[in-house]
């Protein structure tokens, strides 16, 4: 039995329409040139019609275009523009799928659905209003009997300090000064002008630059934080026999549903953080499914981990044999350190005043040399149980992966030095292409592949 | 060739293989040279130098490269200063292509391309009859 065909939210427009905004620049060209009222007027003009037409376009294939769902849970998708585009997708062979919600999309009543077919690169994603992107979820993955878990107290804590990702909030608030300017031109200088404040006021203590990195780095954490904690709010994750989920969000609303079957990997994040707070957040991958938010924090002395997934294991807690490895490990931080260490030397004599901030990148540097150094000590891989795990550093922390795709390609790779040494880069590649490395690890740890 | 046998031999590339992937890595090369001379002499000198290694060192790889067949794997190496091996497991392939061009007819060759999701396997210029009893063998059930 298939179910009725249903159509798309508006927005799946939106989406396309945007994708044309740099056609609206071309009919502005000649006005580059002619430089006057009548030129502009000319291609406004043009910039309209050319809306209209595409607008007209996008509203034609919105119409036309539809989705269904049949009783196995498979989808079909049809656009329908002169030509025909049909796609489906069979229900077994989706490894995940999630649903977003910001703050424009709930007013909206839209949803973000993403797709993620197991395998592929590339995934789908359909813009539904509410109703039906909850329907097509339950359809092609039904949550049955299950075990949920919310979390309180010091672990939803632990949850929004370790979701912080001051890299990424970085890379919004820059986004966000970039996208405010052409529209708001003192929006730049007025944060800017608040950060000075604050600068000058940790200047009565500290030379001005150090007070300027430290208060940056300060608001760029606490907006992290900030944001952590919304995604933290009125988060569940949930357990069936055949899918894990997670939901939650203040503001920004998601809902992940990821299939056993086609688990990649589950990643436990170590870093000094989590050996302050006890609480480690895990990640999951499937196919080309990585959420930025962990699955859960996991308390590191309960039996949570392996009731939500049975067979997880985590790699022995102990230095691996670090004879005649690869000192790669100690050049991403190593090569910084040393400059900084001696541009320091070199300010000392020359800029005085400067010193001190020099002083603070190079301790920067230098922790970022103690995380490689724990990298050279740990990273590894180790095989338990049939299942490969897998140790490896990245900055602060240390991924601690358990495998569960039965089928990883392996890629071993050497330089002539490590031949010598019989030594080798390992390179795990996943379903979707998801590659992670661990480097120096020696040849007969990795029984499992046949050189 | 029976999947009894391939299990038994590895699969590696014969001296007309070879030939044909250096003419390959040789022709843009050839193509290029004309324009890079018309630059000065020097710069066509160093080019063709440069390219000479290349072709050299498609060659020794050519030499090195060996691939075979376990009950559970297929596993590719190649390289000599910087060796590299690839393992696919035969449960994850998903497809496989296999390509002869009229050079590679001549050399009694194919290029074998083995897919599995995320990652793929290029086996250049194989004997053609063992690349058809690969292609055979992994398109079976994997045991």
């Amino acid at each position: 039995m298939t179910t009725a065909e249903r159509g798309f939210h508006p927005f799946a427009v939106l989406h396309v329409l945007r994708k044309t905004i740099l056609l609206y620049l071309i009919p502005l060209v000649q006005v580059l040139f002619e430089r006057n009222w009548e030129a502009l007027w000319t291609a406004l003009v043009q910039d309209a019609v050319l809306f209209t037409v595409l607008a007209l376009v996008s509203a034609a294939a919105l119409h036309a275009s539809r989705w269904q769902v049949d009783a196995q849970g498979n989808l079909t998708i049809r656009w329908r523009l002169g030509v025909r585009l049909d796609r489906s997708l069979r229900a077994g062979q989706l490894a995940a799928l999630t649903i977003e919600r910001p703050l424009l999309y709930r007013l909206a009543n839209a949803s973000k659905v993403v797709l993620y077919p197991a395998g592929q690169k590339r995934s789908l994603t359909l813009m539904l209003t509410r109703k039906d992107a909850q329907w097509l979820a339950d359809r092609m993955m039904p949550v049955e009997d299950a075990v949920a878990h919310t979390p309180h107290g010091g672990e939803k804590l632990a949850f929004a300090v370790l979701g912080a990702n001051s890299l990424s909030t970085l890379a919004l608030l820059v986004l966000a000064l970039r996208q405010s300017e052409p529209y708001a031109p003192d929006a730049q200088t007025a944060a800017f002008a608040h950060l000075n404040r604050l600068a000058a006021w940790a200047a009565r203590w500290l030379p001005m630059g150090t007070a300027w990195l430290l208060v940056l780095g300060g608001v760029l954490f606490c907006a992290s934080l900030a944001r952590s904690a919304a995604q933290a709010a009125h988060y569940t994750v949930w357990r069936t026999d055949t899918q894990l989920g997670s939901r939650g969000g203040l503001v920004r609303r998601y809902e992940l549903r990821i299939r056993l079957r086609h688990l990649s990997f589950a990643d436990v994040r170590r870093s000094p953080a989590t050996w302050a707070l006890h609480y480690s957040p895990v990640y999951v991958t499937a196919s080309r499914c990585q959420p930025e938010v962990p699955l859960l924090v996991w308390r590191e002395d309960g039996p949570f981990l392996q009731e939500l997934l049975p067979g997880f294991a985590l790699p022995p807690d102990e230095p691996v044999n670090a004879h005649n490895r690869s000192k790669l490990f100690f050049l991403p931080a190593g090569i910084p350190c040393g400059l900084f260490l001696l541009l320091t030397a070199v300010s000392r004599y020359t800029l005085p005043g400067l010193t001190v901030p020099l002083l603070v990148l190079t301790g920067i540097a230098g922790v970022f040399l103690l995380g490689a150094w724990a990298g050279y000590r740990r990273e590894g891989v180790w095989q338990k149980d049939g299942r490969i795990l897998l140790r490896i550093q990245h900055g602060f922390h240390l991924h601690n992966i358990c495998v569960f795709c039965p089928t990883p390609a392996l890629t071993a790779l050497q330089s002539p030095w490590a031949v010598a040494v019989r030594r080798t880069n390992l390179t795990l590649t996943f379903p979707g292409g998801i590659r992670r490395k661990v480097r120096s690890v020696r040849c007969e740890d990795i029984s499992f592949m046949d050189l | 060739m029976t999947e009894r046998e391939l299990l038994r031999t590895a699969l590696v590339i014969p001296p007309r293989g070879r030939a044909v992937l250096c003419v390959w890595a040789g022709v843009p090369g050839l193509v290029c040279a004309p324009f890079v001379f018309w630059q000065s002499i020097a710069a066509g000198c160093v080019f063709c130098a440069v390219w000479t290694a290349l072709v050299f060192e498609v060659w020794v790889r050519s030499c090195s490269f060996a691939a075979w067949l376990t009950p559970k794997d297929l596993v590719m190496q190649a390289g000599v200063a910087v060796p590299a091996a690839r393992q696919l497991p035969r449960q994850a392939v998903t497809g496989l292509f296999a390509l002869r061009t009229p050079l590679l007819w001549l050399a009694g060759c194919s290029v074998l391309v083995v897919r599995c999701p995320g990652a793929q396997l290029i086996l250049p210029g194989v004997p053609a009859p063992q690349a058809q009893a690969l292609a055979a063998a992994l398109t079976e059930d994997a045991p």
